[in-house]
C-alpha cells in the first residue's frame, strides 16, 4: 500500500463530504475513474468500486441529471471492465464470477437509465408532451450506449446473450411499459448484436415483441429484424445456418401471434408484415416457393376481406412490394400461384395496376427470366392487362408526360416479348408467340408499334433455330410440328398489320424477314418479303427523306440476298433504280444511284452495263446540284465507284466518261478554291480536295501496279 | 504579556504545559470570551501538569505573599445564571509556601490519579459551557493574584455493547409512505452513517431530500429550562422525484462536522442530544420530515479539523 493509494482512498471518502448530491457524485465518479485506472488489473477491486458508484448514483432520481451522470459512469467504466480474452467463447458465466459482475454492472446501469428515461415522459404538464418526447428522443443514445457496451464485451458470447443478457435486457424493456423506450431499445438490440445472436435467439426475441405495449410499432421492429437477417442470409456463407433452422416458419408463427394479439393493428401494417415475410422468404429461402405461396394466399385472404376503399396509398405500396419481391427468387414460377395474379387485381385503380405491372415486368426483365409456356404468358398478360390493352373508352389523347410514361411502359413490354422462349420445344415457343400476337393485336395501333417489331424479331430468332435444328438432326425424335414456312406466314401477318402503321420501320421489318428467308434458302419467301417491302414503300412512304433512307436500306439488304433466281432478283433491283430515278433531291438520288451500281457490280448476277448507266445517272444528278462542294464530293465518290468497277473487271466502263469526270472534278476544284480564296477555306472543301487527292493517288498507284493487267486497265485514265 | 501588566505592580504569571509542543489542540469558537484560538487537549485520564512562571514586574523589588497554589477546576457555566458557576470538581497543589518573591520563579505542578478526576468533556454550547482550567493563585494579604489557564478535555468512551439499527416506516396517508433504515443507532464521531430509504408510496412531487443533523441542547430545569435546537448540517441525499419502489442510499460522513458526543444530564445542569432529521422537500417548498435520535460517542480524541491542512498520512 503506497502513500498515493492511501491518499486516493482518503480522497474517495473526502469527496463524499460534499453536501450537494449531484456535484458529490460527479466528484466521486471522477476520483473513482482514477482509482479504476490504478487498479485496472485487480478485477475484484474494480468491480467493488463500480458497484459502489452504481448504487450511490441511485440518489439522483432526476431523470435528465441521472441519465447524464450514469452515462458518465458508463464512460469511465468503458475501458476497464473486466472481460475475457477475445478468443474465449464463454459458455457459462459461473466460470467467470468477476466478469459476470461486469456484465451485471452494465445491466444494472442500463436498467436504471431506462427507468429514468421512461420517467421523463411523466414529468411536467400534459401540454408539453410532444416537446418532452422530442427531448427524450434526443437522449435515447445515452440509454442505447449501454447495449452497445454489452455487445462489445467478449464475455457476451452467443450462449451468454441467449441465456443471460437478452433475458435481463428484455425484462427491463417489457417492464418499462413505454412506447418510445420499447421501440428504440428493441431496435437497438437488433442493431448492436450480431446476426448470429439473433438467429439463435429468434424465438425469444419475437416472444418479447409480442409482449410489448399495444401502441408500439411492432411492425417496424419485426421488419427490421427480418431485413437484418435477410441481409445476413444474402452473404452466401451463411445460407447453411438458414437451412438448419426454419427461420421463416418462426417468423410466420410469431407474426401470426402478433396479428392475433394486436387487434388494433391497421390493415396497412398487417400487409407490411406479410410483405416483409414474402421478402424474407424470397431472400433467405429462395428455393422454397411454398413459403412465398403461403404468404401470398394468406395476404389475398386478408385483402379480400377488406373493402377496396380501405386501400390507402400505404396498402398499395405494400402490395406493390409484395408483387415485385418474389420475382427475383422465383422468376416466373410465381405465376403458378393463383393468389399472385389475384393480388394484382385487388389493387384499387387501373393506374395502380399499371404502375405495379411495370415494376413486375421490369423485375422480370432484370432477372432475365424465360417465359416458356403459353400458360405463363396468358397468366402474366392477364395480370398486367393495363399495359397490354386500353379500357374501352379510355383510349384518350395523352399529354406529354403521359406519352413519356406510355413510351416507357411499352418499351418494357417489348423487352418482355424478348423473354419469351422455350429452349426445349420450338413448337411451344411458337405457340407462345402466337398467343402473344393474339393479345398484342388487341392492344391498339399505338401499342403494336412497340410490340410487333419485338414479336417479329423473336419469331425470326425462332425461325433461325428451327432451320438449324431441321438441318442438323433429321432423325430427331419428336417431329417439329410447326415448320419454318408456317412461321414465315406468321411473321408475314404481323408485318402486314404493322406496315401500314409505321411504314418506315415496316419496310425494315419486311427486309429483316427477307433476310431470314434468304438464310433459310427459301427463295419464294425471300422474294415475297422484299416485294412486300417495296409495296410498303410505294404505298406508305411519302416523305422524301424517308424514301431516300428506305431505298438505301432496301439496296443494302438486297445486296446480301443470294437465294433468288436472276429474274426475280432483277425485278427487285431494277425497282431500286426506278425509285432512285424518282427521287427529287439531287444529292439523295445521286447517292442512291451509286448504291444501285453496287447491286449490279457486287451481287451474284453482275451487269456492268447497267452499273455504268447508274454511275452516269449519278454524275448527271450530281452535276445538277447547286452547291459546288457537295457536288465535287459526289463526283469523287462516283470516280471511286468507277475504280471499283474497273478493279472488278467490268468491261463496260467508258474511259472517256471517267476522264471527263476527272477533268470535271479538277475544274470544279479550281473554281471552288478560287471562289473561296478571299474567305477562309471551308473544311468541307478541304475534305473533298483531300478525298480527291487520295483517290488520284490511288489511281496513280494502280496505273503503276506490278500486276500488268491492272496497270493496263487503268492506263487510259488521265489524271 | 498584556500591556496593562507592564505598569502594574503585579507579577506576570504564565503557564507552560508539559510537552506543550506535542499536545493536540482544539479550536475555540470565535465568540468565546476567553479570547484564545485554541486550547490544548487532554484526555480524561491524562495527567495534567506543567510549569508556572512568575515574572517580577518592573520597578518592583519584592512581593510578599502567603503562598502560591495551582488549582485544577472543572466548572459549568450557565448563561442565564452568569456569575454563578457550578464547580463540579477541583483539586489543589501548593507550589510555594508563604514567602517573599524577589526574582522570577518557576514552579512545576502535576495533577494525576485522584487529583485528576475529569469526568466530563469540555463543551461550548449556546447556553452552557463546561470548562476546565488550572488557576494559579498568589495569595496576598488583602487580595490574591489569580490567573486561569484553560484546557480542553475529551473523554474516550467504550464501544457500545448494544447498537441496533434504526428502522421506521412513516408517511402521510395516501400521499407519501417511506421506510427508512439507518444501520446503527450509535455512531462515533468519525463514523459513517449508512442506510437507505425505501419509497413505498409517492404521490407528491418531491424535489429533493436531505439528511440533517440536529443538535438539541437542554439547560437548566424548571422555569429556567432552555432548549436550543441547532442544525449542524444539511446533506442532500436525493435529487429529483423518485417513484414507488425506488430505494435511495445514504452514506453520510460525520467526520467533517463539529459534533460532540451525546451528553445526558451532565451534573444535572444540561444535556446535549443529536437527531437525524430526514427532510423531503416538494416542488412547492413544503417540507416533510422525521427526526430520530442517535447517540454519538467518542472513540478517539478528535482534533480540530482544518480543511486546509495537509492530507493525513498512514
Amino acid at each position: 500500500v503506497t502513500a498515493a493509494n492511501v491518499w486516493l482512498k482518503f480522497q474517495y471518502d473526502r469527496v463524499q463530504w460534499a453536501a450537494n448530491i449531484v456535484p458529490r457524485l460527479y466528484l466521486l465518479a471522477t476520483i473513482a475513474s482514477v482509482c479504476l485506472k490504478i487498479h485496472v488489473d485487480e478485477h475484484e477491486e474494480v468491480m467493488r468500486i463500480l458497484f459502489d458508484l452504481v448504487s450511490m448514483t441511485k440518489g439522483v432520481q432526476h431523470p435528465t441529471r441521472g441519465l447524464f451522470l450514469r452515462n458518465y459512469l458508463s464512460q469511465i467504466s468503458r475501458s476497464i471492465l473486466p472481460d475475457v480474452p477475445e478468443t474465449v467463447n464463454v459458455q457459462s458465466l459461473d466460470d467467470h464470477p468477476i466478469v459476470k459482475r461486469a456484465v451485471d454492472f452494465v445491466l444494472q446501469n442500463f436498467a436504471e437509465m431506462t427507468r429514468l428515461w421512461v420517467r421523463m415522459q411523466h414529468q411536467g404538464a400534459v401540454r408539453d408532451r410532444s416537446k418532452r418526447e422530442r427531448e427524450r428522443l434526443q437522449l435515447r443514445m445515452l440509454v442505447g450506449t449501454n447495449l452497445r457496451r454489452l455487445s462489445e464485451l467478449n464475455v457476451v458470447s452467443g450462449a451468454i446473450y441467449q441465456h443471460y443478457v437478452l433475458k435481463k435486457v428484455t425484462e427491463q424493456i417489457v417492464k418499462c411499459k413505454d412506447r418510445i423506450a420499447q421501440e428504440y431499445l428493441m431496435e437497438c438490440l437488433i442493431m448492436v448484436f450480431s446476426d448470429d445472436y439473433h438467429l439463435r435467439t429468434l424465438e425469444a426475441f419475437l416472444s418479447v415483441v409480442s409482449k410489448l405495449q399495444s401502441t408500439v410499432n411492432i411492425n417496424s421492429i419485426v421488419i427490421k429484424l427480418m431485413e437484418r437477417l435477410a441481409k445476413y442470409a444474402a452473404e452466401s456463407e451463411n445460407a447453411l445456418k438458414f437451412a438448419e433452422k426454419n427461420i421463416f416458419a418462426i417468423f410466420q408463427t410469431y407474426c401470426g401471434q402478433i396479428v392475433e394479439k394486436h387487434k388494433k393493428m391497421t390493415f396497412a401494417d398487417r400487409l407490411a408484415l406479410n410483405v416483409e415475410l414474402v421478402h424474407f422468404a424470397a431472400q433467405c429461402y429462395a428455393g422454397k416457393d411454398e413459403y412465398i405461396g403461403q404468404m401470398l394466399e394468406e395476404t389475398l385472404a386478408v385483402v379480400q376481406q377488406q373493402q377496396k376503399a380501405a386501400m390507402n396509398a400505404a396498402c398499395v405500396s405494400h402490395l406493390h412490394r409484395m408483387l415485385v419481391a418474389p420475382i427475383r427468387a422465383m422468376n416466373v414460377r410465381v405465376l403458378q400461384f393463383p393468389a399472385y395474379c389475384a393480388l394484382m387485381s385487388t389493387l384499387p385503380s387501373r393506374e395502380d395496376v399499371a404502375r405495379v405491372s411495370c415494376d413486375v415486368v421490369a423485375a422480370l426483365v432484370d432477372a432475365k427470366v424465360c417465359l416458356r409456356t403459353p400458360d405463363e404468358i396468358e397468366k402474366l398478360l392477364a395480370m398486367i392487362h393495363p399495359l397490354i390493352y386500353d379500357e374501352a373508352e379510355a383510349d384518350a389523347a395523352r399529354d406529354d408526360e403521359e406519352e413519356e410514361q406510355f413510351d416507357a411502359q411499352q418499351t418494357l413490354v417489348a423487352k418482355l416479348i424478348h423473354l419469351m422462349a422455350n429452349a426445349a420445344s420450338t413448337d411451344v415457343h411458337y405457340k407462345c408467340l402466337h398467343l402473344a400476337r393474339k393479345h398484342f393485336g388487341k392492344g391498339g395501333e399505338q401499342r403494336l408499334l412497340y410490340t410487333f417489331p419485338a414479336l417479329v424479331f423473336n419469331s425470326l430468332r425462332l425461325i433461325a433455330r428451327v432451320q438449324k435444328q431441321s438441318q442438323q438432326q433429321e432423325e430427331q425424335e419428336h417431329e417439329m410440328e410447326v415448320s419454318a414456312k408456317k412461321m414465315f406466314q406468321f411473321v408475314h401477318q404481323i408485318c402486314s398489320a404493322y406496315g401500314s402503321h409505321a411504314p418506315e420501320v415496316g419496310v425494315r421489318l419486311w427486309l429483316q424477314g427477307a433476310l431470314a428467308g434468304n438464310e433459310c434458302a427459301l427463295a419464294d419467301i425471300c422474294y415475297e418479303f422484299v416485294s412486300q417491302a417495296w409495296l410498303c414503300f410505294e404505298e406508305h412512304v411519302s416523305d422524301s427523306q424517308q424514301q431516300f433512307e428506305a431505298i438505301v436500306c432496301i439496296a443494302g439488304y438486297l445486296q446480301q440476298i443470294e437465294c433468288l433466281e436472276e429474274d426475280n432478283f432483277d425485278t427487285l433491283r431494277s425497282k431500286c433504280v426506278a425509285h432512285s430515278n424518282r427521287l427529287l433531291k439531287k444529292a439523295a438520288a445521286a447517292q442512291c444511284f451509286i448504291l444501285c451500281a453496287n447491286l449490279y457490280l457486287d451481287t451474284r448476277f453482275k451487269d456492268g452495263r447497267v452499273a455504268c448507266k447508274c454511275l452516269v445517272k449519278a454524275c448527271k444528278r450530281a452535276s445538277q446540284m447547286m452547291d459546288g462542294v457537295p457536288m465535287m464530293a459526289t463526283f469523287v465518290q462516283v470516280l471511286n465507284k468507277y475504280v471499283y468497277a474497273i478493279l472488278n473487271k467490268c468491261g463496260d466502263v467508258d474511259y472517256d466518261k471517267v476522264n471527263q469526270l476527272v477533268a470535271l472534278v479538277k475544274d470544279k476544284m479550281q473554281s471552288e478554291q478560287q471562289l473561296m480564296q478571299a474567305q477562309q477555306l471551308q473544311p468541307e472543301l478541304q475534305e473533298a480536295v483531300q478525298y480527291f487527292r487520295l483517290t488520284a493517288q490511288y489511281i496513280d498507284d494502280l496505273k503503276h501496279s506490278n500486276d500488268s493487267d491492272i496497270a493496263e486497265a487503268f492506263a487510259p485514265i488521265e489524271l | 504579556m498584556s500591556i496593562l501588566n507592564l505598569f502594574s505592580s503585579n507579577p506576570t504569571i504564565t503557564l507552560t504545559w508539559n510537552d506543550e509542543e506535542s499536545l493536540p489542540t482544539v479550536r475555540v469558537p470565535q465568540d468565546d470570551d476567553r479570547q484564545v484560538d485554541k486550547l490544548v487537549l487532554f484526555s480524561s485520564e491524562q495527567p495534567v501538569g506543567g510549569r508556572v512562571d512568575v515574572a517580577m514586574p518592573a520597578n518592583t523589588k519584592k512581593i510578599e505573599h502567603m503562598g502560591i497554589k495551582a488549582e485544577l477546576v472543572g466548572q459549568i457555566e450557565l448563561h442565564y445564571d452568569r456569575g454563578n458557576h457550578y464547580i463540579f470538581f477541583s483539586s489543589q497543589k501548593e507550589l510555594a509556601g508563604p514567602g517573599i518573591l524577589t526574582q522570577d520563579m518557576s514552579y512545576k505542578f502535576l495533577f494525576s490519579d485522584k487529583d485528576n478526576d475529569k469526568k466530563y468533556e469540555s463543551y461550548d454550547g449556546i447556553n452552557v459551557r463546561l470548562r476546565y482550567f488550572v488557576r494559579v493563585r498568589i495569595n496576598r494579604p488583602y487580595s490574591a493574584i489569580t490567573k486561569d489557564f484553560d484546557f480542553a478535555v475529551q473523554k474516550i468512551q467504550p464501544e457500545p455493547d448494544v447498537n441496533n439499527e434504526l428502522k421506521m416506516e412513516v408517511g402521510i396517508e395516501d400521499c407519501l409512505h417511506i421506510e427508512f433504515e439507518y444501520d446503527q443507532s450509535k455512531y462515533h464521531l468519525k463514523d459513517v452513517i449508512r442506510g437507505k430509504i425505501f419509497f413505498l408510496l409517492v404521490r407528491i412531487k418531491i424535489k429533493h431530500m436531505e439528511l440533517q443533523i440536529l443538535k438539541r441542547e437542554a439547560t437548566g430545569s424548571g422555569p429556567n429550562l432552555y432548549n436550543e435546537t441547532q442544525p449542524i448540517t444539511k446533506f442532500e441525499i436525493m435529487d429529483g422525484a423518485p417513484i414507488k419502489g425506488e430505494t435511495v442510499p445514504i452514506r453520510f460522513f460525520l467526520e467533517p462536522y463539529e459534533v460532540t458526543p451525546t451528553f445526558r444530564t451532565i451534573h444535572n445542569k444540561f444535556s446535549v442530544k443529536y437527531y437525524l432529521n430526514l427532510v423531503l422537500v416538494d416542488e412547492e417548498e413544503r417540507r416533510y420530515f422525521k427526526q430520530q435520535e442517535i447517540t454519538l460517542w467518542r472513540k478517539e480524541l478528535k482534533h480540530h479539523y482544518d480543511p486546509f491542512a495537509k492530507p493525513l498520512s498512514g
